[in-house]
């Protein structure tokens, strides 16, 4: 009894020692391999994406105020809303079968992030470079390089980049709720939906900490929108994972993704809504 | 040009100073794109950086959500679900988010206020909490010596809770009849019903999960419900896991409901109470019901014979009346779409129906949530899995009794002012909208303070006309209201403003949702910003300067200890999710998890559901029997008569069954030729999201009106009146009008116009005031239900004319 119980003991230090040993020669021969060219590092192992559940969603608006919430997006008061210039990372649209002449009903109300596309017109344009397809495959932006031409705006073919038109001034008390962890952005540049990566980075290291891969559990409800979510609409995760849940959704009959024609490659899905017939 | 330029050379400064900054983790002080939080109190004692999560219940509606909060550096960044949390697991709706902007409400109000000039003049003087509870206590005192303890009111507006209980004490304590119900107005009509039929005074819980269809009447489930997150949440993981409950929505516009639903039957306004019974019809008559329920556990369904001899009419001979072949008459929809829904519910069992609380605040509000809960009952509905379950109240330990002294117990005796014999008589029913009448009738006295807590009736009430003269009348007001809302700028003597949720100790107060018992805590995740104070606390430190047996009715240190005499109740029944031996380690738990939750619901306990005289479900209700007898002997008519004045029914029976009457509107046809239907959009927020802005730019969707008010209507009544998409136009009642935008939708039925509540506000800080038009000025009190219950919403006509520009 007693051996058996030393030699499980010295069996776990063994185990436990291998797998030091292995993270170190894994991170070295990482780092050996780095690769040099970009080509190479836009070849990611992850592949951040997206499903939005229609038939689930019910258009109450928690992703869009959860947004503003965590990213500090301001609002704009009626004056704004007046000249259009309003201003909405996660964005409720109306999604009408026919036409959208005086009177249509939208079918659903569509909660529309950053696409992110694998092809991002929005990034070609950028004469810059302030926005770029970073090593994840997320379109980031650096809001201090843009110069605010808002080619992106015209080139994203879902509306889905928001200029800045004024600065926000957030009344004294409003500073107190300001997240810390994004910055805010200047007047005169061009905003957009990060999928979160301040989240992301956070769950990365408190998995890194923990010495423990990331799970699709706590991948899922990653970002502000999709955690918000009173239905469990809205579902982040691993694309290069076929078992993740974005990647089951993703392949259900009901996905599709929007203007997939122009060929954007978007890697947010939306799954068409289930109506019961009788 | 030389704009754009000039911010963009200020946008490279910054873009310079971010640079730098952002890397070394943090910006410069004095940057205009730093944060710069203003210093709050306690903030000293966190660490740079440091953050907590902390668990409590979001006070944004009556779901009572569990939250977590995370607190950076001492202040509430964000609001998150709690996905231990068995009501919302995880999830949080747009309202309970939108909570840092309540807590950091730049209008709050910061301290004590004493009123200097006339009323509604805005001059107030800031007063210590010592003076002002020393003025308000010598105030009560007074009364009290006088022997007029009856001559205080109290307007609560709390539907359900500890601080609710707290304020009855208060009044008992105190010795005053007058402690106003201002809470259940909201549900009236529904919890009438569900008195009537099942003898319990309470909504009752929906087993979403299990249900495979949801036929929704008018109801406002996935819009503006008390409970929309929730529902929303567990029709995902209905059908017992089986995919997703169906939604059959019933209701004249395209709602949110509507547009969610697997199917919209659009119904003529006010008929829901028609359509169910048509439903109801051919379930008895093809013999789809559930027989062995009926059989069993109802009372009523027959008809049948009283211990006095008289026959009275059976649910069946009701029904009798709608066929589907007249209900479709009555509804405006196909005869088949009846049948269809009857026999697909029947099918798909467990399902059940659910009406709106918008939709009852109608002249046929009790009846048709009568009706609906009979369709429950027929469906089998009751108590079973899938269907409606009577909520458990989680084992609260009870506060010792109030003992009264002679002046209490005098007051007490006094006729009450809201439903008193001589009010009951004056006017029918009983609706908090007729309070301003009995308030201004001084029969048989009149008030001399009012308290008003959680109430704003100046704006969120109808015939505002009538609250202001009543007000008016009373010549000491008290708000404790943490805003400056309509009613404390017009009308406060004394502001003793109240924190905000997210500072204070109390219960969720949560509307029935799993049936199982479940307890939300709600504690302090900041230390309060000004110098608020809880309402509760309040109350104990005035009863103590009353003194004279009041102060031993409130002998705890704050409201805090009164909490945890209850709450000690949970531990002590040794049941629930947190099972400590130890009293302080139970507590240590419950304020970290945030709640407690029950031991599983059983089902089909009959004796505590049915509470009626007969201790089954009644279709005939014989409490609503007694009252009617009760009234007439009051009017002093026989019972037929009260019948007939009530509501036009000769038959007094078919007012104690289910039944459908028409709405009854008011403004004549000619004059007023569309008909109103104010309704609740969904981040309403119990009326007081207009001070949100994440909330007031939500709704209703991108594209539309979000800073202001619109009046929704058809095409085709657009193109009768000469009115485009977006022009301004003019409502018009016989109480008032109001100035709008018009948006075409075919949403909405012919003949309809929608506006939505919740905007209009005249006071109520920066982002409320003067942003859009308030539906409620529209409406007039005549078309309450005499049965009374909820207040009134629809049954307005109004008149719509283009604006000239």
């Amino acid at each position: 009894m007693s051996k058996n119980k030393r030699s499980t003991r010295r069996g776990m230090m063994a185990a436990f020692m291998s797998r030091i040993v292995d993270r170190v020669t894994r991170r070295t021969s990482k780092a050996l391999a780095q690769p040099s060219d970009s080509e190479e590092l836009l070849s990611v192992e992850r592949k951040w994406g997206m499903a939005i559940d229609l038939d689930l969603c019910n258009g109450c608006g928690a992703c869009v105020v959860s947004c503003r919430s965590e990213n500090n997006v301001p609002t704009s008061g009626p004056e704004e809303e007046n000249k259009g210039t309003t201003m909405e990372w996660m964005s409720l649209l109306p999604h009408h079968k026919e036409g959208s002449g005086d009177g249509e009903l939208p079918v659903e109300l569509l909660p529309m992030p950053c696409f992110h596309c694998e092809n991002p017109p929005c990034v070609k344009v950028c004469p810059v470079n302030a926005t770029y397809v970073n090593e994840e495959g997320l379109v980031a932006q650096i809001w201090d390089r843009c110069i605010g031409c808002r080619y992106c705006t015209v080139a994203c073919p879902y509306d889905r980049r928001v200029f800045n038109w004024k600065h926000t001034d957030w009344p004294e008390t409003y500073r107190n709720f300001l997240n810390p962890d994004v910055a805010l952005r200047p007047e005169g540049v061009v905003e957009k939906c990060t999928f979160c990566h301040h989240r992301l980075r956070k769950l990365k290291e408190t998995a890194a900490l923990e010495e423990r891969p990331m799970h699709d559990g706590e991948l899922e409800t990653m970002t502000a929108c999709a955690e918000a979510c009173p239905a469990v609409a809205i579902v982040f995760g691993d694309l290069n994972d076929p078992d993740s849940r974005v990647s089951r959704m993703t392949r259900s009959p009901r996905a599709s993704r929007l203007h997939e024609h122009l060929g954007t490659k978007p890697k947010v899905s939306y799954l068409a809504k289930d109506r019961k017939s009788r | 040009m030389t704009e754009f330029r000039e911010s963009r050379r200020d946008l490279l400064k910054a873009a310079g100073v971010l640079g730098v900054g952002g890397v070394l983790g943090g910006c410069s002080e004095g940057d205009a794109f730093s944060p710069n939080k203003p210093a709050v109190p306690g903030s000293e004692n966190w660490m740079r950086g440091e953050e907590r999560f902390i668990a409590t219940s979001c006070g944004q509606c009556e779901a009572g959500c569990g939250i977590r909060v995370r607190v950076v550096e001492g202040r509430a960044v964000k609001v998150e679900g709690n996905s231990d949390c068995p009501i919302n697991r995880g999830g949080i709706g747009p309202r309970g988010l939108a909570a840092p902007q309540v807590l950091y409400d730049p209008d709050r109000i910061q301290g004590p206020l004493l009123l200097t000039g006339p009323r509604g003049s805005g001059e107030w003087k800031s007063i210590a909490w010592e003076e002002a509870i020393e003025l308000l206590g010598e105030r009560l005192l007074q009364l009290r010596e006088d022997a007029r303890p009856e001559q205080l009111g109290i307007l609560c507006g709390r539907e359900r809770g500890m601080m609710r209980d707290f304020w009855e004490r208060f009044a008992t304590a105190y010795g005053t009849p007058n402690f106003f119900d201002g809470g259940r107005s909201d549900d009236g009509a529904e919890i009438r019903a569900s008195l009537a039929m099942q003898g319990i005074g309470e909504v009752p819980a929906r087993d979403w999960e299990n249900a495979k269809v949801v036929l929704s009447l008018g109801s406002g489930v996935l819009d503006a419900s008390c409970q929309t997150l929730h529902f929303a949440r567990m029709r995902g993981r209905g059908n017992g896991g089986n995919g997703r409950t169906e939604i059959i929505h019933v209701g004249p516009s395209y709602s949110r409901t509507a547009m969610n639903a697997d199917e919209w039957i659009e119904a003529r306004a006010g008929t829901n109470a028609a359509f169910v019974l048509g439903v109801a019809h051919v379930l008895v008559r093809d013999e789809l019901f559930d027989q062995r329920f009926v059989g069993e556990q109802c009372s009523g369904f027959e008809s049948w014979k009283d211990d006095e001899g008289r026959e009275h009419l059976g649910f069946r001979a009701v029904l009798d009346q709608f066929s589907p072949v007249e209900v479709a008459k009555i509804c405006d929809v196909p005869i088949a779409v009846i049948e269809d829904v009857a026999r697909s519910m029947s099918k798909n069992r467990p399902c059940f129906a659910i009406s709106g609380a918008d939709d009852l605040k109608a002249s046929n509000g009790v009846h048709t949530a009568m009706a609906v809960h009979a369709l429950n009952a027929l469906l089998g509905a009751i108590d079973r899995p899938g269907g409606l379950l009577t909520q458990l109240k989680p084992p609260l330990a009870e506060w010792e009794e109030v003992e009264l002294d002679e002046i209490a117990e005098a007051g007490l005796e006094r006729e009450p002012l809201f439903d008193g014999d001589r009010a009951k008589a004056r006017a029918l029913g009983r609706s908090l909208d007729q309070l301003p009448n009995c308030l201004m009738a001084g029969d048989p006295y009149s008030l001399d303070t009012l308290l008003i807590d959680h109430s704003n009736p100046i704006y969120a009430r109808a015939d505002a006309g009538a609250w202001r003269s009543a007000l008016q009348s009373i010549p000491f007001a008290v708000s404790f209201s943490p805003f400056m809302d309509e009613t404390t700028a017009e009308f406060a003597n004394l502001v003793l403003p109240d924190d905000s949720w997210l500072e204070r100790w109390e219960d969720s107060c949560s509307a029935p949702n799993l049936g199982r018992a479940v307890f939300g805590l709600r504690q302090p995740v900041v230390e309060r910003l000004y110098d608020t104070r809880a309402t509760g606390d309040v109350l104990i430190d005035v009863a103590q300067a009353i003194g004279e047996g009041l102060d031993e009715a409130f002998a705890w240190k704050d409201f805090k200890s009164a909490f945890k005499d209850k709450i000690i109740g949970l531990h002590k029944s040794k049941s629930g999710s947190i099972a400590e031996s130890k009293g302080s380690k139970f507590l240590k738990r419950l304020y970290a998890e945030g709640f407690w939750v029950g031991d599983d619901y059983v089902h089909e306990q009959w004796e505590r559901v049915f509470q009626t005289e007969s201790g089954r479900f009644e279709f005939f209700s014989t409490a609503l029997w007694k009252e009617l007898q009760e009234r007439a002997e009051l009017r002093g008519e026989s019972i037929e008569e009260t019948a007939m004045d009530l509501a036009g029914v000769g038959d007094p029976d078919l007012l104690c069954l289910p039944f459908y009457r028409e709405l009854a509107t008011v403004g004549e046809t000619s004059r007023y030729p569309l008909s109103l239907q104010p309704y609740k959009p969904h981040t309403y927020a119990r009326g007081s999201g207009a001070n949100l802005p994440w909330l007031v730019e939500l709704a209703p969707w991108r594209g539309r009106s979000t800073w202001g008010s619109e009046a929704e209507l058809h095409p085709d009544t657009a193109r009768v009146f000469g009115i485009r998409q977006s022009d301004r136009v003019v409502l018009e009642s016989s109480e008032g009008s109001l100035e709008l935008s018009a948006y075409l939708t075919r949403g909405v039925r012919r003949g309809d116009v929608r506006v939505a509540l919740g905007a209009g506000h005249t006071a109520y800080g920066r982002f409320a005031e003067g942003i859009g038009a308030n539906a409620m000025t529209l409406l007039s009190t005549d078309t309450l239900d005499p049965f009374g219950g909820s207040s009134v919403l629809q049954g307005t006509r109004v008149s719509i004319r283009r604006l000239q520009s």
